[in-house]
């Protein structure tokens, strides 16, 4: 019981701390506007873009052959428990203007990436797609290959048994990946803050305008955590639901 | 025009060796015990499981040929499955689960559906079709399986297990049925099927098949019809199982009539009245020199039409009133001091004889 006081006291100080009184006036300032904007945009961006390229890169670490697959999985997670600030200054050595990609992209394209939107969502993604590829790669192995065999003497292509066999049995896990990506790219700071700076209306997402505001106006601080803190709830109370469904669901094909 | 499989398969560090000719419009059971490798050859014919050695041809087209790099895969194939447990996909509707591969094949969606109604229609599950298989019963699920199969007119159907997984009011209405799903079922070309039948039940290998291929420990033991492997079994597994009599007849309660004329009183049973089959293990049935005392219900006189030794078992061949196929110890042989055409008793308890509805 003890231990759960390190969560009750922390969430307990925000509510008892809120600036109640002058909610509307905060909540409908331009600065946390263009913050909460910027955060569920390139949030959402951020978990499109992971299921574009988690979803295949699972079925690879999952189903493949490919040699090296066990390093290619540590590789392909390790931004999970690496400090998202040294996330972020390797982003910014790859893709920095005088960086190993990014050096080009100026030169031929003219592209430059740090400090910029586009930016945010590439430090998101970095982050928080681990989490879809772990989730569905999981999924992947326990899928029952006997099903998609059968979708096989049945004439299904590759594609076909993927689409219609092996999508539906790991759909529950995509949900879950995503929405738990999803929440990860929203709470985003440390690799955001130094591969896109804090820019206003441009990179300057919920979580580093709240800590920006800690420095001048505390109210500002405190409902700022509070909406975020908000969402995850909303977030968690939502899979809670999904996992319960998926455990219904789950099985079969 | 056939089904050939000559050759090795590997899987891990087990493998089975197999010599299998199936001709098209044959059902060939293939039989064992648990482990033996019937599901692997299925997979194999199925194109799900490469052979490591040898040759794989049907109608004379080369399907695996590993040593001239030659493999059709299971989709070009196009072979008829039905799977243990029938594997239909879960979160499809019966009528989807049967149109899942004409779909594949780019068949139009409404045209697919259509077709899958009329092939479910066929094997009397037109009721089901917009049922998802949780809701299904064993018979419903298994009938449903095999439309899924059918309607895609293979010309190499492969049934693992068909019977097994239902329970045994169904499993007689279904052993009944198949057969003529089977014969009636044509190819795309509008030629009969090759047909295999893995099973472990003797009484589903009789109802369904023309001949037996044994599989033990991944090589073949025997082939032949049952009548032969019941009078000359070449290992006990064949002796065991598969040398079980199997009697044709008509059931009426705890009376069963033997196709001759002999009646037999049988045990408890779930099988319905009408046709059947009555299954009595040789080991289950006594010989006696004069007419046995004691408890037995079923007593009656006969000759011995043969003897036969084989694997240190003696098994003796029973003539008219009814044919049976009995084992007994080499001692208990010579205190019968029997020979073929001699007068004996044959006595079997109604407990040991288990009967089937169907036939």
């Amino acid at each position: 019981m003890c231990g759960a006081l390190v969560f009750v006291v922390p969430m307990a100080a925000l509510v008892v701390r809120a600036p109640w009184r002058s909610v509307g006036e905060l909540v409908t300032s331009g600065p946390i506007r263009s913050a909460l904007w910027l955060s569920i945009v390139t949030s959402v961006v951020a978990a499109l873009v992971s299921i574009v390229f988690g979803v295949p890169l699972a079925w690879v670490l999952a189903r493949s052959r490919l040699p090296g697959r066990r390093l290619l999985r540590a590789i392909c997670t390790l931004s999970m428990v690496l400090p998202p600030v040294v996330g972020g200054v390797a982003l910014f050595l790859a893709f920095g203007r005088r960086g190993l990609v990014g050096g080009s992209l100026d030169r031929w394209f003219g592209v430059t990436l740090p400090f910029t939107t586009p930016a945010v969502v590439m430090a998101q993604v970095f982050v928080a797609m681990p989490f879809l590829v772990l989730t569905v790669d999981a999924a992947l192995e326990q899928v029952d290959g006997r099903f998609e065999d059968a979708a096989r003497t049945l004439g299904g292509s590759e594609w076909y048994v993927f689409r219609r066999v092996t999508l539906p049995a790991i759909r529950p896990a995509i949900v879950t990946g995503v929405v738990l990506t999803w929440a990860r790219a929203l709470g985003e700071f440390g690799a955001t803050i130094t591969f896109a700076g804090s820019l206003p209306g441009v990179t300057r997402t919920m979580p580093l305008e709240t800590y920006l505001a800690l420095e001048t106006d505390l109210d500002r601080a405190v409902l700022l955590s509070l909406v975020l803190v908000a969402i995850s709830f909303a977030v968690l109370y939502g899979l809670r639901g999904r996992w319960v469904g998926a455990a219904l669901s789950g099985g079969g094909a | 025009m056939s089904l050939l499989l000559q050759g090795t398969i590997e899987v891990g560090d087990f493998d089975v060796e197999i010599d299998l000719h199936v001709e098209r419009g044959e059902t060939v059971a293939l039989v064992g015990p648990n482990g033996a490798g019937k599901s692997t050859v299925l997979r194999t014919v199925a194109g799900l499981q490469p052979i490591s050695a040898g040759r794989l041809t049907f109608d004379g087209e080369p399907w695996d040929d590993p040593s001239a790099g030659t493999f059709v895969t299971a989709r070009q194939r196009g072979t008829g499955s039905v799977f243990q447990n029938y594997l239909l996909f879960e979160h499809l509707s019966a009528v989807d689960n049967v149109a899942f591969g004409l779909r594949a094949r780019r068949l139009d969606k409404h045209e697919a559906a259509a077709a899958a109604r009329v092939a479910l229609e066929r094997l009397g599950v037109g009721d089901v079709t917009d049922r998802m298989p949780a809701a299904m019963s064993g018979g419903q699920a298994q009938r449903v399986a095999l439309a899924r199969a059918l309607v895609l007119k293979p010309a190499v159907v492969l049934l693992d297990e068909p019977l097994a997984a239902l329970d045994a009011s169904s499993r007689g209405a279904v052993r009944r049925d198949l057969p003529r799903w089977l014969t009636e079922s044509r190819a795309g070309d509008g030629g009969p099927s090759a047909r295999i039948v893995v099973t472990h039940d003797p009484v589903d290998a009789h109802a369904l098949a023309d001949r037996v291929v044994v599989l033990e420990q991944g090589r073949v033991t025997q082939v032949g019809t049952l009548g032969d492997l019941a009078a000359r079994p070449r290992s006990t597994y064949v002796a065991d199982l598969l040398g079980t009599n199997l009697l044709q007849g008509s059931l009426c309660g705890s009376r069963f009539d033997v196709a001759g004329g002999a009646v037999l009183v049988v045990g408890v049973h779930d099988a319905a009245d009408g046709a059947a089959v009555a299954a009595i293990r040789p080991a289950a049935v006594s010989l006696h020199r004069s007419r046995p005392e004691g408890s037995p219900r079923n007593v009656w006189e006969t000759t011995i039409a043969g003897i036969d030794r084989s694997n240190d078992r003696v098994r003796v061949r029973l003539g008219a009133p009814i044919d049976l196929v009995v084992e007994v110890t080499e001692a208990g042989l010579d205190a019968l001091a029997a020979g073929a055409g001699q007068q004996i008793w044959a006595a079997v308890k109604a407990s040991e004889i288990a009967v089937v509805a169907g036939g």
